[in-house]
């Protein structure tokens, strides 16, 4: 208690000292002297009131900010039993800034007057979903992550095809979808004070609640807790504060990690202090980070505090992740999902599934030549294109502009399919996603690289620089993994920690461009202008990894197990794993690299695949590439006619159209499982 | 537990064994009974298989023979519809543009133009484009002369265009933003001869220069010089007598910031977009007799810094000119009079803070440019 007494004051005390130097920083020439000086004489100068009415609102928005996401950090810690969840990993940010978003297009007086209830709105959408996704709470905390982590995505891809149909009404919120603290006068720090002392002040009283849920929610309820009603109040007041935060600065996601976590390895414990010591923490981070997000040589606008937070926030993510390698329980709970989901056999024959999907893939590749996304031909033109004869236009836009980008969706779809499937099945988790190991965020990277360093780069040159991000994202994780001898959960923890770190490093890379367009088309994925070589490589990489990943299927139906009884078996469980995420990470990166970052198919076709034909590794590998490249090139095709001559990117459409499959798939796994 | 101890003890059992045995064991999914089903399967799977590599290889084959007939095609409309022309003899000139040198032969008639700056530029030579990018938004910002530009198509976006509709237009010129067009180019050029200019040169010529060089450039295109020298003559001497009208006003010389004022993140903050001296707009100005405050090697990329008004703290003397964006006309009125920071500068308080009536795109040709000065003097000689 004394410890803790103490750092609680230490805390107080750096507080000013905080505040103060977050308040000599900025675009105007202020520094720390002239800051003490002016305050001491010139009450009525430009200086003055910089600091004043610009500056000081800003430091204080931080603090309230910091205290109030760190506080909903740890009240959701304790309530979901679970050290991974925040206001961010469980994808209530996402959701209130899709509602945000819609909102400014849809119900603009709305965004006005109301943005604390369309951010609640949007918060409640988010965290009904992950429920839905998780099922009950208590089972692996990794799945309500990994939960959050896929309902992110989705709602991003949601806002991402608003931001791309209304591009013009919402281009003003792209910054503030990176979250910033600025100011103009008091008006913020009045009016949302009052709000969050409140809420800090009735999530304390809720102290011993909280406390005894920690023991276990049996043991809570023997205690006499009523667990359930303690939970809902919590997630709601926690939702609350999220969308009132987010209403105000934007997305800013680790401080509600990192505090939380930070404080109880101080070794606070009870709730009563813990709490406040959470929101302290919060406050003092939030606004550090905020202090460095100043660059010192320039009047241009700074790097995102969101962008900052990331990169202090991710390597702890990873310490986190690497500690609880040592702790059991991060895999158990989990081998009886995947065998149980759907049924050991599936709903159809394998001849008869594999049958109607060629078909499916066939027709989308027709209707992929034939219909008109710019400019329309007949059938008889395509079909003379198709065989080298015919008018010549036809057969440039046939040969060069839609064939191609067909084929590359089909390999593509099918890559990225292979690699959810491998990926699933060597960290046992029917949740898992290529990205989750870094691959997405790494491939970004190396492309925003690339253009920083030399914006006048060729098609294939991106391509390399996506190939290497996403492998050097990739092998940072096999390398931590490798430590932890590669346990699932902790794979996918320190997954998660790498792929925001490298998404971190993406955020400050974008501003950086001078043109950030290219980087941002790229990164929506999408196989707009797919050239040949493009298909050359991808077709490459196919023939290749397919038939390893086939031979490798034995191998991987026995890591179904848990290790004992997969080495009981004759397998060697971490290098049957290295080999299937290797593989995975390889088809993964070699798609991404030509498509961007599609998300999405590697999470759906495996689970379609399963649902159709049931366990056997190599059937659904088949099944999930046709799944994958029917899905993909279906979204090009559904991209490219919807909205001529513009186009939407085929990796959101891939998104908007599995989203609804994936939940429904998910749920019914649930209800068996 | 005894289908493991058994997998296990016979493990080098012949196939057939092991077959029943994989079928006892739950970790190998149940083969199924059914060897004819699996059978038809896998042929249906190596038929399409099959089937699938056989299109991709014609399509190879077929890619081939359209490489050359592709680019055979605007090749020969230009030498059939330059028949028109019969007297001037089929000349082809050398375009310098950021991508190097492109060969363009005979006068192109057929012109899709991928930036709103192209568009203004052939606009004001009299010529129609064939296809516009994004018409929306050159409508937006400088639709000058409609009467040439209604007819064209709308081929997509600038950074994304639909290469089909440009192919569909079989155009003999396709001309644009090399930021823009990133590596589209090399796509666009397979369409149509492809000219890619680079607006925001580092080092060398300041963007006003740049401008009016691709302006006798593109109109060098055309065989036009006479009318682009006409149309920049008439424009500095337009400069000139605006120059007189600041003297008369006793504005000659004086300093100037130009910001356009922004909503900044979400409703809360309000940003500032400063324009630094090499940029197009403030060289304007400079020629108008005023002198740019805010100099700066940033904003190399387009010569404008996104800001907050705290930077106007250390450009306070000068005067300040500013604009919005349409639909955003009200962000002065909530974000920046009544803010105590922006009040208790130096301009404000000498009235020295100009609003320009409208909003200027700040990277257009030259009669974008004509309409900036004149407005900007408006907004210094009237209030």
């Amino acid at each position: 208690m004394n410890k803790q007494a103490r750092l609680l004051v230490l805390g107080l005390a750096l507080l000013p000292i905080v505040v103060i130097a977050n308040i000599a920083r900025g675009q105007a020439d202020i520094g720390f002297g002239t800051v003490l000086r002016v305050l001491a004489h010139s009450r009525h100068s430009t200086e003055y009131e910089v600091i004043m009415n610009f500056r000081l609102p800003r430091a204080l928005v931080g603090l309230l900010a910091g205290a109030a996401l760190a506080l909903v950090g740890a009240l959701l810690q304790t309530t979901l039993r679970n050290s991974l969840v925040s206001a961010g990993t469980l994808g209530i940010h996402a959701g209130a800034y899709l509602t945000a978003v819609a909102a400014t297009v849809f119900l603009p007086a709305w965004v006005g007057r109301y943005p604390l209830l369309l951010t609640f709105a949007g918060g409640l959408l988010a965290v009904a979903l992950v429920y839905a996704l998780a099922g009950r709470t208590s089972h692996s905390p990794l799945r309500m992550v990994l939960s959050g982590l896929i309902v992110t995505m989705l709602l991003g891809s949601a806002t991402n095809m608003i931001q791309i149909l209304f591009e013009n009404e919402t281009r003003q919120l792209l910054i503030w979808g990176n979250g910033s603290l600025a100011q103009n006068d008091w008006t913020t720090v009045r009016s949302v004070w009052a709000p969050i002392a409140a809420c800090l002040a009735a999530a304390w009283l809720f102290s011993r609640h909280l406390d005894a849920i920690s023991l276990g929610e049996d043991t809570a309820r023997s205690l006499g807790q009523r667990v359930g009603r303690v939970k809902l109040t919590i997630v709601l007041l926690s939702v609350f504060l999220s969308a009132l935060i987010v209403s105000v600065t934007g997305p800013i996601g680790f401080v509600g990690l990192v505090a939380p976590h930070v404080v109880k390895l101080a070794g606070f414990r009870r709730h009563a202090a813990l709490l406040p010591a959470s929101a302290l923490c919060g406050a003092l981070l939030l606004v550090a980070a905020d202090t460095l997000t100043y660059r010192p040589d320039t009047i241009a606008n700074q790097v995102p505090v969101g962008a900052v937070m990331a990169l202090i926030g991710a390597p702890w993510l990873l310490v986190l992740a690497l500690r609880m390698a040592r702790s059991h329980g991060m895999g158990a709970g989990l081998r009886q999902l995947q065998m149980s989901q759907y049924g050991a056999k599936g709903r159809f024959a394998y001849g008869i599934g594999a049958g109607v999907l060629l078909l499916v893939l066939f027709l989308v590749l027709v209707l992929g030549c034939t219909l008109a996304s710019g400019f329309a031909l007949s059938p008889r033109q395509v079909l003379l294109a198709l065989i080298g004869q015919g008018e010549p236009l036809a057969q440039q836009i046939v040969l060069q502009f839609r064939l191609p980008r067909m084929a590359g969706a089909i390999l593509a779809g099918a890559m990225l399919a292979a690699s959810g499937l491998l990926v699933q099945g060597a960290v046992r988790n029917p949740l898992a996603d290529p990205s989750i190991v870094g691959i997405s965020s790494g491939a970004g990277a190396g492309v925003l690289l690339l253009i920083v360093l030399k914006p006048e780069a060729s098609a294939w040159q991106y391509s390399a620089a996506a190939l290497i991000g996403a492998f050097a994202a990739a092998a940072i994780t096999f390398l931590l993994g490798w430590r932890a001898r590669f346990q699932p959960g902790v794979l996918i923890m320190i997954g998660i920690a790498v792929s925001a770190a490298f998404s971190a490093l993406i955020q400050i890379l974008i501003l950086q461009t001078p043109y950030s367009i290219s980087a941002q088309i790229w990164m929506n994925g999408s196989t707009y202008a797919m050239r040949w070589t493009a298909v050359a490589v991808l077709a490459a990489a196919s023939v290749i990894l397919l038939p390893l990943s086939w031979l490798h299927g034995r191998r991987l139906e026995l890591l179904g197990f848990d290790d004992e009884a997969s080495t009981g078996l004759g397998l060697r469980p971490s290098l049957a794993r290295l080999g299937a995420l290797a593989l995975g990470v390889a088809l993964s990166a070699l798609a991404v690299s030509q498509v961007g970052t599609v998300g999405f198919i590697g999470l759906l076709a495996p689970h379609a695949a399963q649902w159709l034909v049931g366990h056997s590794f190599r059937r659904r590998l088949t099944l999930a590439c046709l799944i994958g490249g029917a899905m993909l090139a279906g979204a090009d095709v559904i991209g490219r006619v919807i909205m001529i001559p513009n186009e939407i990117p085929s990796g959101t459409v891939a998104a908007m159209v599995g989203a609804p499959y994936l939940f429904y798939l998910l749920w019914r796994s649930q209800r068996r499982g | 537990m005894f289908n493991f101890v058994s997998l296990i003890a016979n493990k080098h059992k012949t196939r057939r064994d092991q077959k029943s045995m994989d079928a006892a064991s739950p970790a190998v999914a149940a083969c199924s009974a059914r060897p004819l089903r699996r059978r038809f399967g896998r042929a249906a799977l190596k038929a399409s298989a099959a089937g699938l590599a056989v299109v991709i290889l014609l399509a190879g084959c077929g890619e081939n023979a359209t490489k050359s007939e592709g680019r055979a095609s605007p090749a020969a409309s230009a030498t059939s519809s330059s028949g028109a022309n019969e007297g001037a003899a089929e000349r082809t000139i050398a375009i310098q543009d950021a991508k190097g040198s492109t060969e363009i032969a005979g006068i192109p008639e057929r012109v899709v133009v991928m930036d709103y700056r192209y568009v203004e530029e052939l606009v004001a030579l009299g010529i129609a484009p064939v296809g516009i990018a994004d018409t929306a938004g050159y409508k937006k910002y400088m639709d000058y002369n409609p009467a040439l530009t209604d007819g064209a198509t709308d081929v997509g976006k600038r950074s994304e265009p639909n290469l089909e509709v440009i192919a569909g237009l079989q155009p003999d010129l396709i001309i644009g933003n090399v930021s823009f067009m990133g590596d589209n180019y090399e796509l666009l050029k397979d369409i149509a001869p492809t000219i890619a200019f680079d607006p925001f040169p580092e080092g060398g010529l300041n963007q006003l220069e740049e401008m009016e060089a691709t302006f006798r450039t593109v109109a060098g295109i055309f065989d036009k010089q006479d009318e682009a020298e006409r149309i920049l003559k008439e424009l500095d001497e337009h400069f000139a007598q605006l120059k007189q009208t600041l003297i008369e006003h006793g504005k000659d010389g004086t300093e100037f910031v130009l910001g356009l004022l922004m909503n900044g993140n979400g409703n809360t903050s309000a940003a500032i977009k400063l324009y630094t001296d090499n940029a197009q707009a403030p060289q304007i100005l400079q020629r108008l007799g005023l002198k740019a405050a805010y100099r700066s090697e940033e904003g190399a990329g387009d010569g404008s810094v996104n800001t907050t008004v705290e930077s106007l703290v250390a450009l306070q003397e000068a005067d300040f000119i500013y604009m919005m964006m349409q639909g955003q006309e009200d962000v002065y009125e909530k974000q920046f009079k009544d803010n105590s920071v922006w009040q208790s500068l130096t301009f404000t308080k000498e009235n020295r803070a100009y609003r320009m009536d409208k909003y200027i795109w700040m990277f257009g040709g030259p009669t974008t440019a004509k309409v900036f000065a004149d407005t900007v003097v408006d907004a210094l000689t009237n209030e």
